[in-house]
C-alpha cells in the first residue's frame, strides 16, 4: 500500500517537473529561467528522496544531497555570470554612445567586474 | 509496536501529501504571476515548505537511523540555501536591467536616481528608511516625506 502511494507521489512530482520545464522554455527573461531551474532542482531532490524510500536504497540519499549542492552552486554561479555579462554589455553601449556620462557608469562597471570575477572563482 | 508503525506510516503519508499540495500551490503561483519578482515569492514556498514536508515525511517513513540523519541534513541544507538562491535571482533581475527603476520602483531610497547606482552607496543608511527601526528615531524631514508619499499613494489608489 505504501508502495503504491510512493509511486503516485513520484508520478505527481514528475508531472510538476515537466511543467517546470515548460516555464523554463517559455520564460521571457533570464531570471524566469533561472528560477525555473531552482524549482526543478527542489522537486528532483524530493523525488530522489522518495525514490530511495521506494527502492529501499540508502545511498540514493547521498545522490540527493549532492544534487542539492550542485543545484545551489549552479543557480549562484549562473546569476553572477549573467549579472557581470549584462553590466559589461551596458558599459560598452554607453562607451559607444557618448563619453560624457561614463563617470556615472564606472561604479556599475566595477560592480559588474567584481561580480564576474566572483562568479569565475565560484566555478 | 505494530500500531506505532502504522501511525508512523500514516503521519509520513500525510506529510508527503501536504508537501505535494504546497508544490502544486507553488506551480500555480509560478504560472499565474506575470513578473519575476512575484514568481520568486511563489517559488520560495515550494523550496522550503514543499521540499521540507516531503523530506520530513520520508524521514518518518524511513525511521530513525543513519539514512534519516542524511534526510535531516538535506532539509537543513535546503532551508539554508533556498533564500540565498532566491536572493540571487532577484539580484539578477534588478542588476541585469539597464533601467531597473522602470520595472521595479523602490520607494524611500535616498538616491532617487538609478537604482543600481544607489544600492552600493546608500544601502547601509537604514535611518532614512521608514519602518526599519523605532518610528521615533525617524528624522522630521523623513517623516514629512513619508506622509506625503503615503498621501500620494492613497490618491493614486
Amino acid at each position: 500500500m505504501i508502495h503504491n502511494f510512493l509511486l503516485i507521489v513520484l508520478g505527481v512530482l514528475s508531472v510538476m517537473s515537466l511543467l517546470c520545464l515548460l516555464r523554463l522554455v517559455l520564460g521571457p527573461t533570464a531570471a524566469d529561467r533561472l528560477l525555473a531551474v531552482n524549482m526543478l532542482g527542489g522537486m528532483v531532490i524530493s523525488a530522489i528522496a522518495v525514490l530511495s524510500l521506494l527502492l529501499e536504497e540508502a545511498y540514493l540519499l547521498d545522490i540527493s544531497f549532492i544534487y542539492a549542492l550542485i543545484s545551489f552552486l549552479a543557480v549562484v554561479v549562473l546569476a553572477q555570470i549573467y549579472i557581470g555579462a549584462s553590466r559589461m554589455q551596458y558599459r560598452q553601449q554607453e562607451d559607444s554612445a557618448a563619453g560624457d556620462e561614463s563617470t556615472e557608469g564606472n561604479n556599475e562597471y566595477a560592480a559588474g567586474e567584481a561580480a564576474k570575477s566572483a562568479g569565475e572563482e565560484g566555478m | 509496536m505494530n500500531i506505532l508503525n502504522i501511525v508512523r506510516y500514516f503521519l509520513g503519508a500525510v506529510l508527503i501529501t501536504g508537501g505535494l499540495v504546497f508544490d502544486v500551490i507553488q506551480l500555480i503561483g509560478f504560472f499565474r504571476y506575470k513578473y519575476v519578482m512575484n514568481r520568486i515569492h511563489a517559488a520560495a514556498i515550494g523550496d522550503t515548505l514543499g521540499g521540507g514536508l516531503i523530506l520530513l515525511g520520508v524521514f518518518l517513513i524511513n525511521g530513525f537511523n543513519l539514512a534519516g540523519l542524511k534526510i535531516l541534513f538535506i532539509m537543513a541544507f535546503l532551508w539554508l540555501t533556498s533564500p540565498v538562491a532566491a536572493h540571487m535571482v532577484g539580484k539578477l533581475e534588478v542588476l541585469s536591467k539597464e533601467h531597473p527603476e522602470d520595472c521595479c520602483p523602490v520607494k524611500n531610497l535616498p538616491g532617487a536616481g538609478s537604482l543600481a547606482e544607489s544600492i552600493p552607496k546608500d544601502f547601509l543608511q537604514v535611518k532614512e528608511m521608514p519602518g526599519a527601526g523605532n518610528p521615533a528615531e525617524i528624522s522630521p524631514e523623513a517623516d514629512v516625506r513619508i506622509r506625503k508619499e503615503k498621501q500620494t499613494e492613497e490618491e493614486q489608489a
